[in-house]
C-alpha cells in the first residue's frame, strides 16, 4: 500500500504536523536529558500527564490543561523534594502519588478503557486543527526554555564545580529541564501517548550521542533521527493500523543499536590509526 | 464516630484476603527496598513494574498465566539491566531506558492486540490490578513466594550489605560481587512482579521505594531500615484496605476508591514529612563541615 496515500485525510495531515512538532521537541529536549541523565524524570513526567488527562476527563475540562497543570505540579514536587544526588526517589514516589490520583479519577469517572487506553498509548489520528496549533505553541515555549537555559545546563553537567565556582546554580539547571519537560509532555501526551513520549525523549537524543562531538551537532542529529524516526512509525502505523508507539519504540531502540555500532567501529579504525 | 465498619470489613472474605496478600507484599518490599535505597536502583525498580505489564499482556494474548508473564520478563529484565550496567547512575539510568522503552513499545503493542481479540478488561487489569478482585486460589502461593523471598534476602544479607556499600572492599574479601548482585536483581523481580499482578503495577512502584525510603531517613543500618520499612508498608496498606473499604459510602455514586490511590498517599507523605524533619539535621552537620 502506497503509504502517501494518508495525505488525502485531513485528519492525517493534521496529524502529520502535529507529530512534527513534537518529534522536532523531543529531539531537542532529549538531548539535555540525556546529557544530565534525567532518564527517570523524563519517564516520570508523562506518566503523571496522564494522571492530569484523566482528571481532565472527570472534571470535564480541557485536557490539554489538566496535563500541563498536573505535570507543572509534579516537576515542581519533584525538584523541591530531591536531595542532593537522589532525584530518583523522590521521582518515584511523585509519580506513584500522581498515578495513585489518575487511578481515583479513573474509577470515580466510571471512564472506560478505551479513554485510558488511547491517553497511554496516544492516538495521533484524532489531532484536530486547533489541536495542531496548541501543540505548535506548546513545543516551541519547551524549546524556548531550554535553549534559554542552554549555557548554564551545559556548563552545570560538564563542569561541575568550576560552575558552582561562577555562580550558575545547577539546581536552577534542574528546574529548567524540568519545566521543559513538563511542557513537552502536554505536547506529547495526545499525539504519541503517555507512556511513549518517554522514547522520543531518550532514543534519538542517545543515538546521536554516539554519533556527535559537538553538543549542537548533537542536537541536530538527534531532531533529524527524531524526525525520521516519527515520521515512519506514522505510515506504519497508518498502513498496519498497529500503534504508533510501538513503532516508536522500536525505531527508536534501532537507531541507538546502530549508533551504537557504527561509533564503535569508527573508534576503532581510529585507534588502529593512531597506532 | 462509630468503628463497628472494620469488624464488619474483617468478616468479608475478599477484604480478609486483601489484607493477607496485601501486608505479605508490603513487608517483602520494604526489606527489598532497603537495598534499592543503599544501591539507588529505584528507576530499576520502576522499569521492573512497566516490563512485567508488557509479560502479563503478552501473556493473555497466548492465553497463559498471567503470573508466569510477570514472572518470566521481570526476571529477565533485571538480569539484562545489571549486565548492561554503566559506570554512573545517568548512564545506568539512560541504559535501563532503552530496555524500558522496547518493553512498552510491545507492551502497547500486546495490549492493543488483546484488546483487538476482545480482552479489553485484561488490559485494564494488567495496569490498575486491585486487590480485591484476587484470586483466592493464589493468596498460599503469594505467601509461599513472599516467605521464600524473604529467606532468600537474609541469607544473601551481609554479602549484599558488603557489595552494595563498598564493592571493592567486598571484593578483596571475596565476595562474588557479581553474583550477589545479580541474585538481588532475581529477588527484587520477584517482588515486584508480585506486586505488580496482585495489586497493580503502579502499588508496587509505592511499596518498594516508598517505606524503606521513609525509613532510611531514620536509621544507617539496612537491616534496621529494612525491618522498619516493612512493618511500615504492611500498616499503610492495612490502613489502605480498610480505607478503600469504606469509602463505598463516601459519594453518592457509591464507588469504592482505590486500595492503591490509599497508599501512593500515604507512602508520599510518610516519606515527605521525614524528608522534612530529616532535612534541617542535614543542613545543621552541612554547615559544619563546608568551609
Amino acid at each position: 500500500m502506497n503509504p502517501f496515500v494518508m495525505f488525502a485525510f485531513p485528519f492525517a495531515r493534521h496529524a502529520f504536523l502535529a507529530a512534527s512538532f513534537v518529534a522536532v521537541a523531543a529531539g531537542w529536549i532529549g538531548f539535555y536529558v540525556v546529557l544530565r541523565g534525567t532518564a527517570f524524570a523524563a519517564h516520570a513526567l508523562p506518566k503523571i500527564g496522564f494522571a492530569g488527562a484523566s482528571g481532565a476527563l472527570l472534571f470535564g475540562v480541557n485536557s490539554l490543561f489538566g496535563v500541563s497543570l498536573y505535570s507543572a505540579i509534579a516537576a515542581l514536587g519533584i525538584g523541591a523534594l530531591a536531595e542532593r544526588d537522589r532525584r530518583d526517589v523522590a521521582t518515584a514516589l511523585v509519580l506513584a502519588l500522581g498515578l495513585g490520583t489518575g487511578a481515583l479519577f479513573l474509577s470515580l469517572g466510571n471512564l472506560y478503557a478505551a479513554d485510558a487506553m488511547s491517553l497511554l498509548f496516544g492516538q495521533v489520528l484524532g489531532v484536530s486543527s486547533s489541536g495542531v496549533v496548541e501543540t505548535a505553541c506548546v513545543s516551541a515555549a519547551a524549546i524556548a526554555l531550554v535553549v534559554a537555559f542552554h549555557r548554564v545546563l551545559l556548563f552545570t553537567t560538564v563542569a561541575r564545580e568550576a560552575a558552582l565556582v561562577r555562580g550558575a546554580s545547577n539546581r536552577t539547571a534542574d528546574w529548567a529541564l524540568l519545566a521543559s519537560l513538563g511542557l513537552a509532555t502536554s505536547a506529547m501526551m495526545p499525539v504519541v501517548g503517555a507512556l511513549l513520549s518517554f522514547s522520543l525523549l531518550v532514543g534519538p537524543a542517545l543515538a546521536a550521542r554516539h554519533l556527535a562531538h559537538r553538543p549542537w551537532q548533537a542536537i541536530v542529529q538527534s531532531i533529524a533521527l527524531s524526525l525520521v524516526i516519527t515520521w515512519l512509525s506514522l505510515f506504519l502505523s497508518f498502513a498496519l493500523g498497529w500503534p504508533v508507539g510501538f513503532f516508536v519504540a522500536c525505531l527508536s531502540a534501532l537507531a541507538y543499536a546502530a549508533a551504537r555500532a557504527i561509533s564503535r567501529a569508527l573508534g576503532r579504525k581510529t585507534q588502529a590509526g593512531a597506532a | 464516630m462509630t468503628l463497628g465498619w472494620i469488624g464488619e470489613a474483617l468478616a468479608s472474605a475478599p477484604v480478609e484476603h486483601a489484607l493477607i496478600a496485601g501486608t505479605e507484599i508490603a513487608f517483602l518490599s520494604g526489606l527489598v527496598g532497603a537495598f534499592v535505597m543503599l544501591r539507588g536502583q529505584s528507576f530499576a525498580g520502576h522499569v521492573l513494574t512497566d516490563v512485567g505489564t508488557t509479560g502479563g499482556a503478552g501473556a493473555y494474548l497466548v492465553g497463559m498465566n498471567g503470573w508466569f508473564g510477570f514472572l518470566s520478563f521481570g526476571v529477565l529484565a533485571s538480569v539484562g539491566m545489571e549486565l548492561a550496567g554503566g559506570r554512573t547512575r545517568g548512564e545506568r539510568d539512560l541504559a535501563t531506558g532503552v530496555v524500558l522503552s522496547l518493553a512498552l513499545g510491545f507492551g502497547a503493542l500486546f495490549l492493543y492486540l488483546d484488546a483487538q481479540l476482545a480482552h479489553a478488561n485484561a488490559s485494564m487489569a494488567v495496569l490498575f490490578g486491585s486487590l480485591f478482585t484476587l484470586d483466592p486460589a493464589l493468596v498460599p502461593w503469594i505467601s509461599l513466594t513472599a516467605a521464600a523471598c524473604v529467606v532468600a534476602m537474609l541469607l544473601i544479607w551481609r554479602p549484599l550489605a558488603l557489595a552494595s556499600v563498598n564493592p571493592d572492599l567486598a571484593r578483596v574479601r571475596g565476595v562474588p560481587v557479581r553474583a550477589i548482585s545479580i541474585a538481588f536483581m532475581v529477588v527484587l523481580a520477584v517482588a515486584v512482579e508480585t506486586d505488580a499482578l496482585v495489586a497493580g503495577s503502579l502499588l508496587a512502584t509505592a511499596l518498594i521505594v516508598g517505606p524503606a525510603a521513609t525509613a532510611a531517613r531514620f536509621t544507617t543500618s539496612p537491616l534496621r531500615a529494612g525491618l522498619v520499612g516493612g512493618l511500615l508498608g504492611a500498616l499503610l496498606v492495612a490502613a489502605s484496605v480498610l480505607l478503600s473499604y469504606d469509602s463505598y459510602t463516601w459519594l453518592p455514586q457509591h464507588t469504592s476508591w482505590p486500595v492503591s490511590f490509599f497508599v501512593a498517599a500515604f507512602t508520599f507523605f510518610a516519606y515527605a514529612i521525614a524528608a522534612a524533619t530529616h532535612r534541617v539535621a542535614f543542613q545543621r552537620r552541612a554547615e559544619v563541615e563546608l568551609p
